[in-house]
């Protein structure tokens, strides 16, 4: 049993905020613990046993176990000092939390994704007194925005207890559980949730004790393609089912929120009759967009496309599906072995963005693809060409590992985003700090994903050259758009990367080491055989010699030394400079050969401290001194010309 | 509760609430915030807190009268509050509870839903409130109109008159309100919905309606250089409802149609700029 006085350095920090969006609240949290890991100790001089971050649809929530001063803060001895600190420390969080769209709402003009309307702030059983965005904070929290209920916290530790008790659950790991043992519960004799990741999290955050309903609508809408169903349902942040069978159902399931008022959740059916009117109303209108799609054949309508702008600088969807053609067969041509024939290829591009027209997608985008494909289906399109309508635009975000499945799915996909990123980086269209309004790198990273998987061998500078060709009536690429297209690249290949596991430096290291972007696998294998030597047992020894190298030039620079770049081998006077030169005297290794590269350092590096225990670099006579420097440069150039080590020093 | 009674009610709410209640503007519009009662006096520093009933008219939604949720002629009720109170979402919570909602019985939510023009460089946050999964309310504090920032910001909270009223009278299809105890919606409007999807649709004259808007773009901007931007936003006004009915008669290519939004755009502009000149 904890005893009264253990709770004296327990701390809570509550802020009410006008239903904070979901996308903000993982903002939020992320924000707030990366203030705790990195300054909490090292700007206030505080710690503590453990703390915890918390988010429900009206409130983040941090609660701090056993807070102290650390033993070095000047102030350590000063327990009133304390609430001054905590009042700043407090402010400064809520100030380090900024989001992509903030608002102002009064005349404080401070800035937040919502408002902030209150503030509970206690230090063991004292108030932190604090003041921000016309709030003070006080013990009181608000449980019920309808009946405007409060409770007074005496102690932090009894908070989370006293939130539960009013039906709020703070924890989100705890709601999100709940949420999915009630709905497991709910649907024991009846199948399962299509799970959804993001909605369930969504939802989690939208209801603070979670509590389903199973609702239906009328069997007739099963008609409809199982995708519309989902997204329509999806759309209400309602989960669809599907029967013992893997079929969908006509059951849903929606998530209300369970009240302090009314415990048992009697009289739901008020609710259910609601969800499902409100379903059903948005399947009809589904069902009239979709037999409109269909009546009016607009999968057929390529011509109307010209009517599209893809953008105001590259020009209308067209004429991107002509410039698709071209790339596609190429494509197809030079690296598929013609596995595709070359009409059904035309075929498939000519199908694959008219689903735009429609008054589906305009209604529901996210079905783009998926709607070109059913209205092939229903024009007498083989399912080859359907599929291909619905996976070129797979991967469908960063996070995706789902490829098109057949070649002809990924010829399009290809040629297409190859279309994009050189017509975009072409016209200076770019993506730029936190913005890519094009999707540049979403589009980026899944090509890099395709050719990781089909065409890993293949230099992607020739690719990418010979698409601005194709586009630009041979033209060659301006080496200033080149650079550009290239950079970019790397910073999706350090970003995809490090998703697959490889180490920052490494990553680092094996890009700064290449001028083109060449083929994966090259990168690849730098990336592997780098990652192995630095595990190897003389990667350390050999970045001391380097480093040694390093410095002895550094110092022979600071000092005016002329370090030409002839060496003469009569002025050595010592069989270790004569092994030295010998060495690298014959360097030629082929520069993608990185195992013999990384043999060859260690011999080198043995050979360069044989060097160094055996001369003075520093010789009295000029000659010969400046001589040892050349010798120690051109050593350094081997060092750093295939793949820079020096990196690893810092 | 009927729907006449529904509107006393939340204008006798919002009138507590120091509200004055304004009248419905006399011209075609696609919401209630293009009525100049919002949308003209949320710009600048004088205090206004309204509310009013506003016809509204989507011509790209009308169903025939067929579809049991869908109109190209509705009601919404907006309430305008400048500068936001502190406590206007429990207001607006309280308005719910004053018309009949117990939030006990019924599942309500704040579903994120920002209000973006980019063609009037207007901005908001807010929500969209949903009571047993309909949309019934739009919640916004608006941030910007015309790239201006405003200051103080405004509130704005928008009902579907004919959402809450299908939750509260527990009827699966719009004509079928009461809109009186003796007169329902369909009696008021099924026909007139017949007819007007036919005309927005079918019949309304496409070369007439683009000779219409050429006239009032350029009244809009004779206006502008007279001084005039009050009369001026009337002939911005006409001009959206023209472009309106020309989207729904399908009469533009998506070129066009950018083109028309574009021209709506600059003058819009250009009649809050003279407006806060003036003011």
């Amino acid at each position: 049993m904890k005893q009264d006085k253990d709770y004296y350095n327990d701390t809570l920090l509550e802020i009410e905020i006008e239903n904070l969006p979901v996308s903000c609240i993982m903002i939020a949290l992320s924000k707030m613990k990366d203030f705790m890991l990195k300054k909490f100790e090292i700007c206030y001089g505080l710690i503590c046993d453990s703390f915890n971050i918390y988010a429900t649809s009206r409130k983040l929530i941090l609660i701090i176990t056993n807070l102290q001063y650390t033993s070095k803060n000047k102030n350590k001895n000063n327990k009133k000092y304390m609430n001054i600190l905590l009042s700043k420390v407090f402010i400064d969080l809520i100030r380090n939390m900024s989001f992509s769209k903030n608002m102002i709402w009064n005349d404080s003009k401070f800035k937040f994704a919502r408002p902030i309307r209150n503030i509970v702030a206690i230090y063991g059983k004292q108030l932190i007194k604090l003041y921000i965005a016309e709030v003070h904070s006080s013990r009181f929290s608000n449980i019920n925005i309808y009946t405007q209920e409060k409770i007074k916290i005496d102690v932090p530790a009894n908070y989370v207890s006293c939130m539960k008790r009013n039906f709020i659950i703070v924890d989100q790991n705890k709601r999100y559980k709940l949420l999915q043992y009630n709905i497991k519960r709910l649907l024991a004799n009846i199948g399962t949730i299509l799970y959804n990741e993001r909605l369930i999290n969504e939802v989690t955050y939208l209801v603070d004790y979670p509590y389903p309903i199973l609702c239906s609508f009328n069997i007739k809408y099963l008609q409809l393609p199982s995708q519309i169903i989902n997204v329509c349902i999806n759309n209400q942040k309602c989960f669809t089912i599907l029967n013992k069978d893997n079929t969908l159902s006509n059951y849903f399931i929606c998530i209300v929120n369970r009240h302090l008022r009314n415990r048992n959740m009697d009289n739901t059916v008020l609710i259910r009759n609601d969800y499902e009117r409100v379903i059903e109303s948005t399947l009809e209108d589904a069902q009239y967009f979709y037999n409109h799609d269909i009546n009016n054949k607009i999968i057929s309508k390529l011509g109307e496309l010209q009517n599209v702008v893809f953008h105001n600088k590259i020009g209308s969807v067209y004429e991107k599906i002509k410039r698709i053609k071209k790339i596609a067969i190429f494509l197809n041509k030079e690296f598929f072995n013609m596995q595709v024939n070359n009409q059904l290829l035309t075929k498939a591009i000519e199908l694959s963005k008219t689903d735009i027209l429609g008054k589906l997608v305009f209604e529901y985008p996210e079905l783009q693809g998926t709607a070109g494909k059913m209205y092939a289906l229903k024009l007498g399109e083989s399912n080859d060409v359907a599929n291909a309508i619905e996976q070129h635009y797979w991967p469908i975000n960063a996070n995706s590992d789902t490829l098109p499945v057949s070649i002809l799915a990924t010829i399009i996909s290809l040629a297409d985003r190859l279309d994009t990123l050189v017509t975009s980086f072409t016209v200076n269209i770019m993506s730029s700090g936190s913005t890519d309004p094009y999707g540049l790198r979403r589009i980026c990273i899944g090509f890099l994903k395709i050719i990781k998987k089909h065409l890993v061998d293949i230099n992607l500078d020739y690719i990418i050259k010979k698409t601005f060709a194709l586009n630009n009536n041979n033209a060659k690429m301006p080496e200033q758009i080149y650079n550009i297209i290239m950079n970019f690249f790397k910073h999706r290949l350090n970003f995809m990367l490090m998703r697959e596991g490889y180490g920052l430096k490494e990553i680092q290291v094996t890009l700064n080491s290449i001028n083109t972007i060449g083929a994966l696998s090259v990168l690849y294998n730098k990336l592997n055989v780098l990652n192995n030597f630095t595990h190897h047992k003389q990667f350390k020894d050999i970045l001391l010699v380097i480093k040694r190298v390093n410095n002895v030039l550094k110092q022979a620079i600071k000092n005016q030394s002329n370090i030409s770049t002839t060496i003469n081998e009569r002025l050595f006077t010592n069989d270790s400079e004569q092994n030295l030169y010998n060495k690298i005297k014959n360097f030629n290794i082929i520069t993608d050969d990185y195992t013999n590269f990384f043999n060859y350092l260690i011999e080198l590096s043995l050979i360069i401290n044989d060097f160094f225990s055996k001369v003075m670099i520093m010789s009295p006579n000029q000659h010969i001194k400046q001589n040892r420097l050349s010798l120690l440069n051109k050593t350094k150039h081997i060092f750093t010309n295939i793949i820079d080590l020096s990196l690893y020093l810092l | 509760m009927n729907i006449q009674t529904l509107i006393l009610k939340l204008q006798a709410f919002w009138q507590k609430q120091g509200c004055t209640i304004v009248q419905s503007y006399d011209l075609e519009k696609g919401a209630g915030t293009f009525n100049p009662a919002t949308f003209l006096r949320v710009l600048g520093p004088k205090p206004w807190y309204v509310a009013y009933v506003e016809r509204t008219r989507r011509p790209s939604d009308g169903r025939y009268g067929v579809n049991p949720y869908r109109l190209q002629h509705y009601y919404q009720f907006q309430v305008i509050m400048k500068p936001a109170p502190i406590k206007i979402q429990q207001k607006y919570i309280y308005s719910l509870k004053y018309i009949g909602f117990n939030y006990t019985k019924h599942d309500i939510k704040f579903i994120e839903d920002n209000w973006e023009a980019p063609t009037l460089g207007a901005c908001g946050m807010g929500w969209e409130v949903r009571i047993n999964g309909m949309e019934v309310t739009q919640f916004t504090y608006f941030q910007q109109i015309c790239g201006i920032n405003l200051d103080p910001v405004s509130v704005e909270v928008t009902y579907g008159i004919e959402r809450i009223a299908m939750c509260m009278q527990r009827k699966n299809n719009i004509y079928d309100l009461q809109w009186s105890d003796n007169v329902t919606y369909g009696d008021m409007y099924l026909e007139n919905e017949k007819q007007w999807s036919s005309y927005n649709f079918e019949h309304a004259d496409i070369s007439m309606l683009k000779q219409h808007f050429n006239d009032w773009e350029k009244e809009a901007y004779n206006l502008i250089k007279v001084n005039l931007p009050i009369p001026a936003y009337d002939a911005v006004m006409k001009c959206s409802h023209l472009f309106n009915l020309l989207d729904a008669r399908n009469a533009l290519s998506v070129s066009e149609r950018m083109d028309y939004i574009l021209r709506v755009r600059k003058i819009v502009k250009y009649v809050v700029q003279k407006y806060i000149t003036l003011n």
